[in-house]
Order: structure tokens, then C-alpha cells, then sequence
């Protein structure tokens, strides 16, 4: 009974709002400007969309019912609406829900919605970056919770992820300079990429001299937190062929969890994955399959890019590279415009922006772009096949959304 | 002003203008400028049927409705709510279409009916924050 | 579009035993409900790599619970699908549905969806300070929060929202309190054959009738009973491994769900397509899961609904099609939801008997398992049952569907 639904969903509609939020805009409203971008540029109505999922700016449980509320009577009666998990997973649990509703005739068309205001919040975490307070939810139960055991100490995401950094250093040679390339070629992409926060050139110097986060993780190796919110549309093969939008078809997807707590991301199981062997592998991996493709035939790639090391453990668990090789991978412009793999062309979390929970839906959105061949100066000329990729933001749980031109 | 011990709203961009507008005892709700469809509560985006706008206008309720349906509370949430129970929840549905919740004031708990008519009262809970009650309409209307 | 229907099966499940949370916390409990299904299943535990958790109540505000207690079960190891509906009480349709779509494309073999909770203590033991959960909200959103224009008046939980619910659907159709006391009548009856019920002395319409006001028009047996900690969870699994467990499956033969709003006042606006607070999307729940399973209503053996209060039974009774709608209070009547008549309800006897401890969808569920495992001892509703199981959440916004049937 399996069926991989590889080219039986399509993406029909994106939008996007400015990753920028002058005028202290409620999350709520730049989310509806999403939402009316992209079913604009698909021609939908209201009433078409029967299908939410919804990434909420803070975690707020119920922010996705207030959303299609507000959207209004329209979507009184919708067949799926939901908040489905967090963080870098997002991509490929809402391309996997999103092309399962409209398949099996659930919904006509599903909208994918998230971003945040991050910058423009008074809402501080005590782990800086998440927009979720933790500090509630270890304190305010008596269950048990792996944070427990960590934030206590001072951690917060960039110290997480520079732990990690710091053992693909010891365990395969990976430098910081190897690392700032990722950051200097997302900064080139950004650089032609109107909505990009960050535009100006950066050299490897730049990156190394900027200042210490948590060593060995500079502040150009950590994502520029934005405000924003971005959006996408999947309906059925049936419907796409309809579309007034060239059809972006969804050829593969695929996902994997493991652990929180980085003891058992250390050492936590006897598989072949720990903390620098990630199960991003088994993601790809299934995305691959369905689609019927391999690494190589990926012409352009949108990887999450919270932290330079998010990117560097995806290239080579995703098998770009081999493990442990993605240091000397990245370097001499191979994730540039015009290299063997071009990588974020519109900047990433790291030039872009970095919107909150929905962050993975602008790399969506650019793949989308470059698939209809609409990037401008950016363009990789003749891309086929894009990657899209999620992580969570303790660099656990990966997943992977291959999406193909018409 | 004595000590308000009850849960209060927040202010928020969306609802900013609102909120202001009760501290002035007028009930703002918003229209939308391009099909002229009536909502509440405040929000960035028109709630009509297949209308997309993000264009509006804050336009005073007339503050009369009719009781949509109610509930009678007699067990409190919590001590906080003891003084006043019981009290009756209603759903307004406003001359204007638009249905709020609020509560019923100057009647009986028991006494509120579905389909009475009722009016907009004011009632300023502490410095910041007025809120609008609903009261029984006691003369006919013409 | 494939043909679901009959394509995954339930083969194993698991409650923890009463209701206690007094030495433990619910993810022990959930823990336990885990290895009992995983055992009653006859798999191992690193045969499970699905996992759908509910919005388990005790766990804070953390949207990340499910990863939480994925590790803290010892699953998260490698688990490909962890997932965590944001759904509340409708989570039973919905949660089979998302199964059923990760084993359809091949994601996961074996999904374990659990619930659980210990509602009594948190709503009971320390109040609840809608105020604290809105802050964050308010403060990182800069959007109002629901609760604003609805709180202040004094609304504290479901009971003073649903209650509203209760009084429209009396006013449009007629009605009754004690027609609405006939279904906490008959999950009593029902509760009193369950060992598991925290509430199982017989009661009578006049005991409904006379039990204290909670919120008009509910009287305090129109509520749901909040118990003390419990867990429960099942494994979902495709057509081919089906037989591989020791006992035999039971299949899903539809599932379907539809969501509509939060807020009472916009639920009480109709929408262009004829819904509004008294005729809900538990019609397109229903109409879903029927059409999947090509069944009809009259083809249902027992109907296992949450009933967070009595009128949330009644709107699933008639949105799901048994009945004509606004006649749900006449078909309550004469012991048709009692076992022996037409449509038992509730067989357990529902949350407002066996008792809520949580969002307790799956424990609506898990006596829909039992049922049509045939394990439902004196309160069998048939041999070989042909069971619908409803869930709700909001204020009666969502509804979810399932239609089950043993081997």
C-alpha cells in the first residue's frame, strides 16, 4: 500500500511579507499579508483554501485557530487545521501533511503560514533565540524535562550549537575559516536578493573578526534574527495542472527525530548517529527515495542555516560529501552562484533573515523561485531539482522537501 | 480607583484603537473599507465571505444587539470571580452583524433571555482599561 | 486519491489501570499505557517508530513535549515521525488520519498515538490563571489574544463557554434539560458496569435535574467528571503487518475531521455554508468518515463520543447523522443511548462518568478498541460491534471521526 506521492502534490502560491517590521506591526497582521500574497498570486479565493498549517510566532497553542478565524467565514468549516510540531522541522512535516490532505482528497488546497516578530518582540527567552519561554515550562511542572539538565548552566542555541561545532573540529580538522565560507557565500547571494537584511559583501576576515558568541561560533556564523512572515499553497496534481502559477512539484520528502537532550545526542544510542553524525541522513535519505533521485541530481539547494555548522552537518549527512568532509566542501565558492552547489541564493537565515518558527518556508520560497526559473540575477541557470531543508534549533531533527520544475 | 482584582485585557496594535475607544464610552468596531462587511474582534483582515481586504475603518457601533445566547455562571472559576456570581455570560449579536461576548449588568442573572435588547454600558475598570457591558434596552424602541 | 478504508489496523493498545496521580507523574502513566499497548501488540519497543502525542495536560506550555517525552520513553532514539496535533479534543479523527498518511507513504511502520493527563490536580489542586497564559502570548504576538474579549467577563474554562452552546440549541429547537440529563443518565449506566469509572453509583433524571447549577443551562451531571491522572495509547499499523500481532487487528475503516473557529461570538455568526454554534463541522467529520467506510449510520453497533458535557454528545449525535438536526433531544429519549437500545453511548461511560483526566480523547477511543476487539465484557455492546468514536475540541469548533471495525 505504499505510495510515495512522489509528483502527486504541487506548490501553486507563495508570499512573502518584508523580513522587516518598521512600523510594529502585530504578528497576526503580517501573517494575513502572507497568506493574501500567496493567494493572490495563485487566484484563490477564501474559499478555496480548506487546509491550515500554521507555524505561530511563539508556540502559542492556539494561534492557528485564531488565524483562520480571523482569515474569516469563508474558512468557518475547514478539513485541516493544525500546529504541526516546531522549529527546523517544519518543511518536511507540512509538505508531508499538506500533499497527504490533498491526495486522499481531504482538502482542495492546503496553505503552509509561519514567521514571527522576533526582532521587534519585548518578549525575551531566557535561551535568547527560541521565542518559546522554557523557563515556564521547566518550572512550572513537575514532569520531567531533559532542559533540566541543561539550561541551568548557562546554555542557550548558539552554545548548543557551538558544542557541536566544536567536535567536528576535534573529531575531522573543520576550521573556522572553512565555516565562514558558508556565511561569506550566503552574504554573496544576499547581495542580489532585494528582501535580504544583511547585503554587504563579507570576506572570510570579516567572519573571523567579527565577535565571539560562543567559541568557536562567531556572530556572522549565528542566523540575523528578522520579523516576517511567508507562505505557500500545495494542492493535488489534479488541481495543479489548473494553476495559473507554474506548478512546483513536490517529488520527495522525507524526516527524522532523535533526541533533545545532548547527552543522549552524544552517546544516546548504539546506531551509527550521535552528535555530529545526525539523522539528517535518514531524512534525505527517504526524501531520495521517493523521488527516485540522489545527491547529485540536486542543482540547487536551501538549507537551513541557523548556525554555519547547521549547514556543514546537512551537506554531509545528506550526502553531498563525505562525513567529515564538508569542511574542505565548502570551500573555493562551491556553494556560490555559479559553483557545483549553489547554496541559499537569497542569503539564508544568515544574510536574509531569520523570522522565528515558519524560518524554513522563505528557503521554500526561493526554491519555488528558482524552480520557475524567476530569481533574477540570482537564477542557477536550467535548475531542475531543489532541496529544501528544516532543523531544529538543537540541531537534532532534520527534515527534507525535494521539489521539482514543471 | 480601588484595586481591580479581576483578570484585564492587553493592549495590543490590533485592538490598540479599541481599547481606546471604550476608555471614551464609544464601542469601535471595524468596517472594511472595500466590500463594507462589519467585525469583531479586531483584526488585520476582512472576515466576509471571499473578501481579502486589509483596508478598513473604525466606525462606532450603534452598541445595541440582541442576546444570541448566554449561560448563567454560578460556580465562580475561581475565588476571584466568588463576589459576583452568579453572573450571565452573553453573546451579542450587534445591530451592526458582528457577535461579542460581554457580560449582562442592571438584571438578574436569571432573568437575561435569548432574543432581549440590550445596550452598550461602560464600566471603567481601573485606570487603563474600560470595558463594555451589556444592559437590558428599557424604554421600546421606535 | 487511494483508497484508505481498511488499509491500516489498531493492534495494540493500553490504559493504565484506575486513576491516580498522587505518586506519579503522567509521563510515568504515559509510559506505562506505552509498554502495555507495545506488549499487547507483541512488538519491541524499537519497533515503534511513529509517535503522535496529544497535548498532554501537565506538561506546561511547551510545544516541544512531544520530543520531551519521546526521549523520556526512550523512543526518540531514532524515531522518524514524532508528531504533536495541536488539536485538542478532537485529537482521536485527526491522530488516525495523520497514522494512517505516515504509514500510507511508507514514513513509519508501526505509529503509537498516546494521551494522557492529570487534569484534577493542575485545574483542581492549583487553579488556573488564564491570565499567566495569555501574557506571553500578548507580549511576543503583539496580536490579541482570544481570551481578551472573552476573560474579562468572567469566562474560566469550558464549562462557562459550552454552556452558552447548550442554551442556543434549547432556544432554536426545544430542547430539555432532562432531555439533555438522559445522556448523563445513560454513561452513568454504562459506568456502572466499568471498573475503571471514578462514578459509578446509578443516577436518574431527577438526580441530573437536581445536582447543583454549574453554569445555566448545565447542571453540575452535564459535566464532565475531571479525574485524577491517567494514560492511555494504541499502535496503528498497515494492512501487511496487521496479522504479525497476537491478537487480532482491528481495522479502520474511515476517519475524517473538520475544524472551525475559536471564538464564541464568531461561532455564533452562520457561515456561508450553513454552520454556526449549534450545527457544527462535526457534519464533515462524520460525512468523511462514512463516505471512506461506505457504511451507514444505522450500520453502528455503539457510538463513543467525548462528552466534555452532555450537550457536546448531543451535537456529535446529530452532526455525525444519527438523527435530524435539533432532534438530538427527543432521540436522548426512552434509553436509546443506553446498552440494549438503539445506539448505546458511551459504553464506559463517557468522561462525564468513567471521568476526564485529561483531553481524553483516546480514552473515548480505547473503549472504541475494546468494543471492537469484543473485550468489553458485560458492557459488549454486540459480537462483533461496528464502532464510530467522536472527539471535540474548542467550543465544540472541531470535531474528529472514526469508524472502527474487528477482525
Amino acid at each position: 500500500m505504499i505510495e510515495t506521492l512522489s509528483r502527486e502534490a504541487a506548490i501553486i502560491g507563495i508570499g512573502s511579507t518584508e523580513m522587516r517590521n518598521p512600523d510594529g506591526r502585530s504578528g497576526m497582521s503580517l501573517y494575513m499579508e502572507a497568506i493574501k500574497n500567496a493567494m493572490e498570486e495563485a487566484e484563490l479565493t477564501k474559499s478555496d483554501i480548506d487546509g491550515f498549517l500554521v507555524y505561530p510566532p511563539n508556540g502559542s497553542m492556539r494561534f492557528h485557530t485564531e488565524l483562520t478565524e480571523q482569515l474569516g467565514s469563508a474558512n468557518f468549516g475547514k478539513s485541516l487545521c493544525d500546529f504541526p510540531l516546531v522549529g527546523g522541522l517544519m518543511v518536511g512535516l507540512a509538505v508531508n501533511k499538506a500533499r497527504s490532505a490533498v491526495f486522499h482528497d481531504q482538502c482542495k488546497n492546503v496553505i503552509v503560514v509561519g514567521g514571527g516578530t522576533w526582532r521587534s518582540s519585548s518578549h525575551r527567552t531566557p535561551i535568547g533565540l527560541s521565542g518559546v519561554d522554557l523557563s515556564e515550562s521547566i518550572y512550572h511542572s513537575r514532569e520531567p524535562i531533559s532542559m533540566e539538565y541543561e539550561f541551568p548552566y548557562g546554555l542557550h542555541l548558539p552554545a548548543l550549537a557551538a558544542m557541536v561545532t566544536q567536535r567536528h573540529m576535534q573529531e575531522f580538522g573543520t576550521t573556522s575559516e572553512q565555516l565562514a565560507a558558508i556565511a561569506v557565500a550566503a552574504r554573496k547571494h544576499a547581495a542580489l536578493n532585494e528582501r535580504a537584511l544583511l547585503r554587504t559583501p563579507i570576506s572570510v576576515d570579516d567572519v573571523l573578526s567579527s565577535r565571539m558568541i560562543a567559541e568557536p561560533l562567531h556572530l556572522l556564523d549565528c542566523s540575523y534574527i528578522a520579523d516576517g512572515a511567508s507562505a505557500f499553497i500545495v494542492t493535488s496534481a489534479e488541481r495543479a495542472r489548473d494553476a495559473v502559477q507554474e506548478p512546483v512539484w513536490i517529488l520527495g520528502s522525507g524526516q527524522a527525530q532523535s533526541f533533545q537532550h545532548m547527552g543522549h545526542l552524544c552517546r544516546g544510542s548504539d546506531s551509527e548517529f550521535d552528535l555530529v553524525r545526525t539523522v539528517g541522513k535518514i531524512a534525505a535519505g527517504q526524501a531520495f527515495t521517493q523521488a527516485g533521485l540522489g545527491p547529485e541530481d540536486v542543482d540547487v539547494a536551501e538549507l537551513n542555516d541557523s548556525f554555519t555548522t547547521t549547514v556543514l552537518l546537512q551537506l554531509e549527512d545528506y550526502g553531498f560529501c563525505a562525513k567529515g568532509e564538508a569542511g574542505d566542501f565548502v570551500a573555493d565558492g562551491r556553494l556560490e552562484l555559479g559553483g557545483a552547489l549553489p547554496l541559499n541564493t537569497h542569503g539564508g537565515l544568515l544574510s536574509e533573515g531569520d523570522n522565528g518558527l515558519g524560518n524554513s518556508i522563505p528557503a521554500l520560497i526561493e526554491a519555488v523561485t528558482q524552480l520557475r526559473g524567476d530569481a533574477g540575477e540570482r537564477q542557477v541557470e536550467g535548475a531542475e531539482v531543489a532541496m529544501v531543508s528544516g532543523v531544529s534549533e538543537s540541531l537534532s531533527s532534520y527534515s527534507v522537501a525535494l521539489l521539482g520544475r514543471n | 480607583m480601588a484595586e481591580y482584582n479581576k483578570p484585564v485585557p492587553g493592549v495590543t496594535p490590533d485592538s490598540k484603537e479599541y481599547w481606546e475607544g471604550c476608555r471614551r464610552h464609544e464601542l469601535l468596531i471595524q468596517r472594511c473599507t472595500e466590500c463594507g462587511h462589519h467585525r469583531f474582534y479586531p483584526g488585520p483582515i476582512c472576515q466576509a465571505f471571499d473578501c481579502l481586504s486589509m483596508d478598513f475603518e473604525w466606525v462606532r457601533s450603534s452598541g445595541k444587539g440582541t442576546v444570541y445566547t448566554l449561560t448563567v455562571v454560578v460556580r465562580a472559576p475561581n475565588e476571584m470571580w466568588a463576589d459576583l456570581a452568579p453572573y450571565a455570560l452573553v453573546l451579542i449579536e450587534l445591530d451592526e452583524g458582528p457577535v461579542m461576548f460581554s457580560r449582562a449588568v442592571d438584571i438578574p442573572a436569571f432573568d437575561v433571555k435569548i432574543g432581549m435588547r440590550m445596550e452598550v454600558v461602560f464600566e471603567d475598570l481601573t485606570d487603563e482599561v474600560t470595558l463594555p457591558f451589556f444592559r437590558p434596552i428599557a424604554a421600546p424602541e421606535a | 486519491m487511494s483508497k484508505m478504508s481498511r488499509q491500516t489496523a489498531i493492534v495494540g493498545a493500553g490504559r493504565t489501570v484506575g486513576f491516580n496521580v498522587e505518586e506519579h507523574t503522567v509521563a510515568e502513566l504515559l509510559a506505562q499505557a506505552a509498554k502495555m499497548a507495545i506488549e499487547d501488540a507483541g512488538l519491541r519497543k524499537s519497533d515503534i517508530d511513529g509517535i503522535i502525542t496529544t497535548q498532554v495536560a501537565g506538561f506546561g506550555s511547551d510545544p516541544r513535549l512531544q520530543y520531551r517525552f519521546a526521549e523520556y520513553l526512550g523512543f526518540g532514539s531514532y524515531a522518524k515521525v514524532i508528531d504533536l496535533p495541536h488539536t485538542g479534543g478532537m485529537s482521536s479523527g485527526y491522530a488516525n488520519n495523520q497514522a494512517r498518511w505516515y504509514l500510507q507513504q511508507g514514513l513509519a511502520n508501526y505509529v503509537l498515538v498516546l494521551d494522557g493527563g492529570n487534569w484534577r490536580e493542575q485545574y483542581i489542586g492549583r487553579g488556573r490563571d488564564m491570565g499567566a497564559a495569555v501574557r506571553p502570548y500578548r507580549e511576543s504576538m503583539r496580536s490579541p489574544h482570544p481570551f481578551d474579549w472573552e476573560m474579562p467577563y468572567g469566562t474560566g474554562g469550558a464549562y462557562s463557554i459550552y454552556a452558552p452552546v447548550g442554551a442556543r440549541h434549547m432556544y432554536e429547537f426545544g430542547t430539555t434539560s432532562e432531555q439533555l440529563a438522559a445522556i448523563a443518565v445513560a454513561c452513568r449506566k454504562h459506568a456502572t458496569m466499568n471498573e475503571r469509572a471514578c462514578l459509578r453509583d446509578p443516577i436518574t433524571i431527577d438526580d441530573v435535574m437536581n445536582s447543583r447549577w454549574i453554569s445555566w443551562p448545565h447542571h453540575l451531571l452535564d459535566c464532565a467528571y475531571i479525574a485524577p491522572g491517567c494514560a492511555t495509547a494504541y499502535i496503528v499499523t498497515s494492512a501487511d503487518r496487521a496479522y504479525d500481532s497476537p491478537k487480532p487487528p482491528v481495522w479502520i475503516l474511515g476517519a475524517g475531521h473538520g475544524m472551525s473557529y475559536y471564538h464564541v461570538g464568531n461561532l455564533c455568526t452562520p457561515s456561508p455554508e450553513g454552520f454556526d454554534i449549534v450545527r457544527t463541522v462535526g457534519k464533515l467529520a462524520g460525512d468523511q468518515a462514512f463516505g471512506e467506510a461506505g457504511v451507514s449510520r444505522s450500520d453502528i453497533d455503539c457510538l463513543q463520543v467525548y462528552d466534555s458535557f452532555t450537550t457536546t454528545a448531543l451535537l456529535a449525535i446529530e452532526d455525525f447523522g444519527f438523527c435530524e438536526k435539533g432532534e438530538g433531544g427527543p432521540f436522548a429519549e426512552d434509553g436509546r443511548l443506553e446498552l440494549g437500545g438503539e445506539l448505546p453511548l458511551n459504553t464506559h461511560g463517557g468522561l462525564l462518568s468513567e471521568g476526564q483526566p485529561g483531553n481524553g480523547t483516546l480514552f473515548v477511543m480505547y473503549e472504541g478498541i475494546s468494543q471492537a476487539r469484543g473485550e468489553a465484557g458485560e458492557r459488549q455492546a454486540a459480537e462483533k460491534p461496528m464502532v464510530c468514536i467522536g472527539g471535540a475540541s474548542g467550543v465544540a469548533s472541531n470535531f474528529g471521526c472514526t469508524i472502527l471495525q474487528g477482525e
